[in-house]
């Protein structure tokens, strides 16, 4: 189908039922899915280094009314100046700073980011390991149990949107079981609570097993794939699972403007 | 120790050295899982943090599928036997390792088959390396530590790692204060 005649299209089918949806923020991809995300359902977004997946899960809180969004990679303040710089709503947002936590455990509430490229030319491998290694406690001894914060703060109250951006932190500090098992407990919350609960992981560290498990547990997969034609690169966003929704099923082109996230070419699989 | 290790002796002293192996399959995986956290440093303005998770992650998932069934009741010996035959041979991961007892170790290693953006990047090479140990060692002892002590990154990286079943909080407290000695706002 052409793209002109899609983004055309009268979803007055889906429009009639808009109620049970939740907008992504994004109007073409409220398109690609037919309304938006059905409210209850457990979104798994997948993604590489490279695809600006950060951006996305930013821009789909910015466009809700009240969201709960976690950072394991940066700290609060660093999510809300990208969000400024994109223009999107931040002033609904609860945000959930494990980044700054285990930071602050890492380096013994020093405050001094360690980073290896600028402190490549200062300091030998051997001061920075014995950082990381004296600064990086085990669980156990951290006294701070992130998943339990994690499952606490979901249960605390009802958000219209939340977004773990993302699993990989849990992933490298708990087993997968122990994940699972707080994943199965907030998608029970948030099905209560009429959400939509995003769940961001990177693809190719956990093991095929683990990752048709998630896939197996999320109501819906987007996919951010990252493909290399010569020295260029295209950026595509596929839905590989909608449940109960099989006509839904598709795959954009995506490019990332002063907006965020633009879907380009779109094409249905089913 | 089985056959997946060959054993040195000099005087009192025993070394146990890997049998590293080319299986592309387990090359090709960890050669992914690089380019990943090398990714991640990238997309998080140079932050390592992301990179050492992304290879804990990566080596608590092989925890998981390589040793997970092994036994419930790890010791070091037991965590090495699996840990040399399903994970280090397989990946050519080459490792002396000496002074082994049920609650410590010490360990060599380095990698036989680098990649190119691995050789042109030692430094994460090493680092990636500590993230995978410390994931697999900490998914068998969760109160364990792992300390890398010395390094060689220079064209093949070559690590000194010391594995400890409980942390010592003696050791602790001389950590710390090697982490204050290292205060990067003094530099």
């Amino acid at each position: 189908m052409p793209e002109n005649e899609f983004f055309s299209m009268d979803f007055s089918e889906s429009n009639k039922n808009k109620g049970d949806f939740i907008s992504t923020g994004i109007e073409k991809l409220d398109k690609l899915l037919e309304g938006g995300t059905p409210k209850g359902f457990t979104v798994l977004l997948l993604g590489t280094p490279g695809s600006s997946i950060e951006i996305l899960s930013k821009q789909l809180a910015g466009s809700s009314k009240d969201t709960l969004y976690v950072t394991t990679e940066e700290t609060e303040d660093e999510v809300k100046n990208t969000m400024k710089r994109f223009k999107w709503n931040d002033e609904k947002l609860d945000v959930l700073d494990i980044a700054s936590r285990y930071s602050q455990g890492v380096l013994s509430g020093e405050e001094k980011r360690v980073s290896i490229y600028e402190q490549r030319s200062k300091i030998k491998l051997k001061e920075l390991i014995e950082i990381g290694s004296s600064g990086m406690p085990p669980i156990a001894d951290s006294g701070t149990d992130f998943l339990a914060i994690l499952s606490n703060k979901i249960k605390d109250k009802k958000y219209e949107k939340i977004i773990i951006n993302s699993l990989d932190f849990f992933l490298s500090q708990y087993s997968q079981a122990e994940v699972i098992r707080t994943l199965h407990s907030a998608k029970i919350a948030n099905f209560q609570n009429k959400g939509v609960f995003f769940v961001i992981m990177t693809r190719g560290i956990h093991g095929d097993i683990f990752e048709r498990k998630m896939e197996g547990m999320a109501d819906c997969v987007l996919e951010l794939e990252v493909l290399q034609k010569g020295s260029n690169f295209e950026r595509f966003l596929a839905v590989k699972k909608m449940k109960n929704y099989a006509k839904k099923i598709g795959i954009a082109r995506y490019t990332i403007d002063s907006d965020g996230f633009v879907l380009e070419m779109i094409e249905r699989i089913m | 120790m089985s056959d997946s290790f060959k054993k040195f002796e000099s005087g009192d002293n025993v070394v146990w050295i890997t049998q590293p192996k080319k299986i592309d399959q387990f090359i090709k995986r960890k050669e992914i899982a690089f380019k990943i956290a090398k990714g991640k440093i990238e997309d998080n303005g140079g932050k390592i943090q992301p990179a050492i998770q992304t290879a804990e992650a990566f080596g608590r998932s092989l925890f998981e599928e390589y040793l997970k069934g092994e036994t419930n009741d790890w010791t070091i010996q037991k965590w090495l036997e699996p840990l040399v035959k399903n994970i280090f041979n397989p990946m050519g991961t080459g490792a002396t390792i000496t002074n082994i007892t049920d609650n410590q170790a010490e360990s060599f290693v380095f990698n036989y088959y680098l990649n190119s953006e691995e050789k042109s990047d030692p430094y994460l090479t090493s680092i990636f390396n500590y993230g995978i140990l410390k994931g697999v060692f900490l998914s068998a002892f969760p109160n364990g530590e792992l300390l890398m002590k010395n390094s060689m990154a220079y064209g093949a990286p070559m690590d000194k790692f010391t594995f400890k079943t409980n942390k010592i909080e003696n050791e602790d407290e001389i950590n710390k204060k090697n982490l204050m000695k290292n205060n990067y706002a003094r530099k």
